[in-house]
């Protein structure tokens, strides 16, 4: 690989130093001079029909400035999907005949300040006919269950039939075939800072201060639910305290906060309770999988059928096309030949789910994984092993029609085996612990419309050298911008502290497609770095000129433009930068860069080469068992991740370690809990128990660097993989441990003791 | 979430603290740390027009040795507690329990007093006003059900505090005082058993004291606490053992308390498991019918997710534990 002098070094991240002292501003930290306080009222019925809102006290009520209810709006349906070309528009801005879950908007008031803002709720009266709802999607896809969306038949969204080669021969030929069922839980995000909006309107024009992860989609939703046109919206996206996916999506209260500005003519704010995070933003979809694999006694896997259902809750949102997408991660892994796979998206009457990092990567990994260790121990293998021998390989095509290209899957489980001591331990079983591994693919750069699915940037150098950026893809704490600041001083060979990543804003920013399937490294990277080499490229032309010498003869150096070989003659690139700008007919250098990449929109079979590159990840975990409580110890864990090249390793680390907890979190206590009237019992972090610090065990995280990437510098995507592999080994490390197999997320103490029990009470049977 | 408005009064003098809550009696609580109070104001559970704060008044900041006791003022913080060399060398079961609360932040803010007067918790009562909305009040609202246990007489919230148990054990009493004089009760005696009332302090009265008596040279305590998640979390159960040896018989235990958390809506003494050990020598075939015997001997019901039977067994698993520990322990 090039030696490179900032790409591929610990740099730490631009915007750490700010936001460890506390002096980031946050969309939350945000206040405009007479701006109100906005509040949304939700609905207290899982599903009833809406006979009567009544709001003429909240408007009467002093410091009350306006108050909408569906009637003020436009009454279009919308659907974030619809971005994607697929027609699921099922969402109202504020529900006027029905309400589908409990959460779903129904008004919204704004007010000279929030506690007035929530006593006007209070005031508002609605008057419900209560229908019968439904929670479990399987109960949902009954013919008699309550229909919750009116254009539909049933309450199946979506339903994806894939099938390759011939799964009855495979299961014809197979010495061994193994069945089971397992279900996940609804996992939320936990972003820190909780979804907001700042909106103010100007005439025909409304700007939306948001905090989001995509805010062309933001616009282009908005516009059609507000029916305006996208170039009247303009958004200005702020620092962003987290998002894990859940910040992708236009979120009512934005819509909300734009009506409602333009009906009391102030700027209007509304922020998120915690609460309302948990039943209204769009968390981690639950899902079952019914699972069937095929293998030879030689340890090759030959089949898979796979039924997957999804609750994707009360609307479509993004939520509807994670079980497809879990189909893909199945499929592409292993040199699987033959596959029927099915998924369904179903509607409950829960809290609508959408992306959360790895989009159903790690909920179906748990189920897939599990099954390759039942294989392993079926046939007597090392469960390594038997990875190693199915994995895919560099060069391969898959049963999907993904183009593997660099790929370091080998490598990794190779690594967290050394790493775990994995062989060694083995040999030395001690009783009450177990080791496990697993291991995922993930796209990296996937394209999702058969639209520009690429990225544009701008690098401008201004006075004295400095060099602006302009991006619309985001940086959500992920270290994107850091990257893109890198890329940026390699090119121009700048220090990093020159280069400053303007904040993003619709009106003089390029668009950008956003973070889906991993896109930021690699489309947004190529972007900017095509933009620096533009910009590179136009100074030093200029330079050629000024030291009249062939552009093709210039270096550009250590701050210096100078012909090769004689740098005393040399002109200062700080100086000459702003000599471009203040001379007669002066500029400032603009450098373009755009990317698109050369990959296809998949077909209804999901089939194609959707993305420019694949990444891997595997994981091993070591665990201890409390037999007589049910606790689950993580004593070690090795992590190794393909991400082709490592752009900045201490934020790759860091992404890894980050979705490694949050993977710990999944497989051993967060689950949003439902009673059977559809309230959340848990809405709060006392009771949803993300893990803390002394939860998470000390990880030992590998970066394994695979040459030839089509990304810049040969990098791929790592932010999501590292979230796939952590809840199936750990699963499968409390198999090794105690002989039980998990297959409800999230693993408790308590299910572990049910499950010893009947263990125990079933041998004793025998 | 927001916090309703109200007027903060922050006495100097214990005095001075009497006569505001006189004053103000039926529309003033107490905040010390508030790390339970402020949460349940923010999800207007308690709405008070006066909040008296008790941070200010030194008489209530102190842990001191006095005779055959040891004394601390209701406003120590539970992270003093935890450190107070004085504590560990005489009770180090309620340093262990002053340090499982909550976490190191709230441990700052949090004082003894308000962890023996904590209130006793319920998921359909821990909720956001919105979420109340939902169904009809429960007999902690002012209600006449419980929506734990059907048709149940009383409110079976959980009574969770970490230190109670082993200041139970070990004795303790608390004073309460008012502008109309002090009083003294032995702690035990200080619930009511009912989630609702939980226990009987007057609306006029501000709990000041927790004296300990010292234990004698052949006694020894432990704490343990089971949680889901090992930081920031209450007690699935928590179990608290002091068991007194015979002076000349060390192996033979003359007397044991236990006392558990997170069962019920008080701190419960298992008087049937009690009487198995007293008397004997703590050994193995005794710590299992023991064990065994808690487990029968316990009231449960099930809270969110955790099932009685499950927290039934948790009991018999951590007084095993904890029985073991001792017996070990020289």
């Amino acid at each position: 690989m090039k030696a490179l002098s900032v790409i591929g070094k610990r740099v730490p991240r631009i915007d750490s130093k700010n936001k460890v002292l506390g002096k980031t501003k946050y969309g939350v930290d945000l206040k405009f001079s007479g701006m109100l306080y906005g509040k949304v009222l939700r609905s207290t019925h899982p599903h009833a029909r809406i006979l009567n809102i009544d709001s003429t006290k909240a408007k009467r009520l002093k410091g009350v400035r306006a108050v909408i209810t569906g009637e003020d709006t436009p009454k279009i349906k919308f659907g974030s999907m619809s971005w994607f070309n697929l027609p699921t528009a099922d969402e109202h801005l504020l529900a006027f005949d029905k309400v589908r879950h409990i959460g779903d908007e129904i008004a919204a008031v704004a007010a000279i300040d929030e506690d007035t803002a929530i006593e006007a709720l209070d005031l508002i009266e609605v008057d419900y006919e209560v229908l019968p709802a439904v929670f479990d999607a399987e109960e949902s896809m009954k013919p008699d269950a309550p229909l919750i969306h009116e254009h539909l038949d049933n309450n199946i969204a979506l339903y994806v039939p894939v099938e390759r080669g011939d799964i009855k021969r495979a299961f014809n030929e197979a010495d061994v075939i193994i069945e089971d069922k397992f279900t996940t839980p609804l996992q939320h995000q936990c972003h820190g800072a909780p979804t907001e909006c700042i909106a103010a309107c100007e005439g025909d024009k409304v700007t939306l201060w948001i905090t989001s992860m995509q805010p062309f989609l933001i616009r282009s939703v908005l516009a059609k639910a507000l029916n305006m046109k996208e170039g009247n919206i303009r958004i200005v996206n702020a620092p962003i305290g987290g998002a894990f996916g859940a910040k992708l999506e236009m979120q009512q209260l934005m819509a909300c906060c734009a009506i409602l500005s333009k009906k009391a003519g102030c700027p209007v704010k509304i922020v998120n309770e915690r609460e309302e995070e948990f039943i209204s933003t769009r968390p981690r979809q639950s899902d079952t999988f019914y699972v069937k694999t095929a293998a030879k006694n030689d340890g090759t896997l030959i089949g898979r059928q796979v039924k997957i259902i999804g609750n994707i809750g009360a609307y479509a949102g993004l939520g509807i096309m994670v079980p497809p997408a879990m189909i893909n991660f199945l499929n592409n892994l292993y040199r699987i030949p033959n596959i029927k796979a099915e998924s369904y998206s179903v509607y409950t009457n829960r809290v609508p789910t959408g992306a959360f990092r790895g989009f159903g990567l790690p909920q179906s990994n748990f189920a897939f994984e599990q099954h390759i260790d039942m294989v392993a121990e079926k046939i007597g293998m090392d469960p390594i092993e038997l990875r190693l021998k199915n994995v895919v390989k560099p060069g391969d095509k898959t049963v999907d029609g993904w183009n593997i290209t660099t790929c370091g899957i080998e490598d990794c489980l190779k690594k967290v085996r050394d790493s775990i001591g994995w062989n060694e331990k083995r040999k030395k079983k001690v009783p009450g612990r177990g080791l496990g591994v697993a291991s995922v693919i993930f796209t990296s750069d996937w394209r999702y419309t058969d639209g520009f699915s690429g990225s544009v940037a701008f690098v401008r150098i201004i006075e004295d050298g400095k060099v602006q950026v302009r991006t619309s893809e985001p940086d959500w704490g992920q270290g994107s911008h850091t990257i893109y600041a890198q890329t940026v001083a390699e090119e121009l060979s700048v220090p990093i502290e020159d280069v400053e990543m303007l904040p993003m804003d619709s009106d003089f920013f390029p668009y950008a497609a956003g973070p889906y399937g991993d896109r930021l490294t690699i489309s947004g990277g190529l972007a900017v770095q095509r933009a620096a080499q533009d910009a590179r490229e136009k100074i030093l032309a200029l330079a050629a000129s000024e030291l009249e010498a062939n552009y093709e003869d210039l270096e550009l150096a250590g701050g210096k433009i100078f012909v090769k070989g004689s740098p005393e003659k040399a002109l200062q690139f700080s100086d000459f930068a702003t000599y471009c700008i203040t001379k007669k007919g002066g500029s400032a250098i603009e450098g373009k860069g755009q990317e698109e990449p050369d990959t296809v929109y998949q077909d209804e079979s999901l089939r194609g080469n959707i993305s420019s590159a694949y990444s891997f990840s595997a994981q091993a975990a070591e665990v201890e068992v409390d037999m007589r409580k049910g606790k689950v110890k993580i004593l070690n864990f090795a992590a190794a991740n393909d991400l082709g090249r490592a752009l900045n390793p201490m934020s790759a680390e860091g992404q890894a370690e980050g979705s490694i907890a949050q993977a710990i979190g999944l497989c051993l206590g967060e689950e949003i809990l439902y009673d059977k009237k559809g309230r959340v019992l848990n809405a709060g972090y006392l009771n949803y128990r993300i893990p803390t610090a002394s939860d998470v065990p000390y990880i030992d995280t590998h970066l394994i660097e695979t040459e030839g990437s089509y990304g810049p510098y040969g990098g791929k995507g790592a932010g999501e993989p590292s979230i796939g592999p952590g809840a199936a080994a750990i699963a499968n490390a409390i198999y090794d441990a105690i002989g039980v197999r998990m297959k409800d997320l999230p693993i408790t103490p308590q299910k572990i003791m049910n499950e010893l029990t009947s263990q125990k009470k079933g041998g004793e049977e025998k | 979430m927001r916090l309703p408005g109200f007027d903060y009064i922050r006495p100097i003098k214990l005095s001075e603290a009497y006569s505001t809550l006189a004053e103000h009696k039926n529309e003033a609580l107490i905040v010390a740390g508030g790390t339970d109070i402020l949460v349940s104001m923010k999800q207007r559970i308690k709405t008070p027009k006066y909040l008296l704060g008790l941070n200010n008044i030194d008489e209530l900041n102190h842990i001191s040795e006095n005779g055959n006791e040891i004394r601390i003022g209701a406003a120590t913080t539970l992270e003093t507690i935890e450190k107070s060399t004085l504590i560990q060398k005489h009770f180090p079961c309620l340093a262990t329990a002053a340090g499982k609360v909550g976490t190191w932040q709230l441990r700052n803010m949090g004082t003894i007093g308000g962890n023996i007067c904590l209130d006793t918790r319920c998921f359909h009562y821990n909720q956001s006003k919105f979420w109340r909305s939902t169904e009809g009040p429960c007999y902690k609202l002012g209600g006449e059900q419980c929506h734990i246990v059907k048709k149940g007489d009383r409110c079976y919230a959980l009574f969770s505090a970490d230190t109670v148990p082993s200041l139970v054990a070990l004795g303790a009493s608390i004073k309460v005082g008012s502008i109309k004089g002090e009083r003294t009760i032995k702690l035990e005696e200080f619930y009511t058993g009912d989630g609702k009332s939980i226990n009987n302090i007057g609306g006029e009265e501000i709990l000041t004291e927790v004296s300990i008596p010292k234990q004698s040279q052949s006694s020894k305590g432990i704490y343990l606490k089971f949680s889901y998640r090992d930081t920031f979390d209450f007690p699935v159960i928590g179990v608290a053992v002091v068991v007194e040896c015979d002076r000349k018989e060390p192996n033979i235990c003359k007397k044991v308390d236990i006392i558990l958390g997170g069962v019920d809506s008080r701190p419960v003494r298992i008087r049937k498991t009690e009487s198995l050990i007293n008397g004997q020598e703590l050994k193995k075939d005794i710590i299992e019918e023991a064990s065994h015997q808690s487990t029968k001997e316990v009231k449960l019901v099930s809270h969110m997710n955790i099932s009685a039977a499950y927290k039934r067994e948790m009991v018999g698993v951590l007084l095993e534990e904890a029985l073991t520990s001792l017996k070990n322990l020289q």
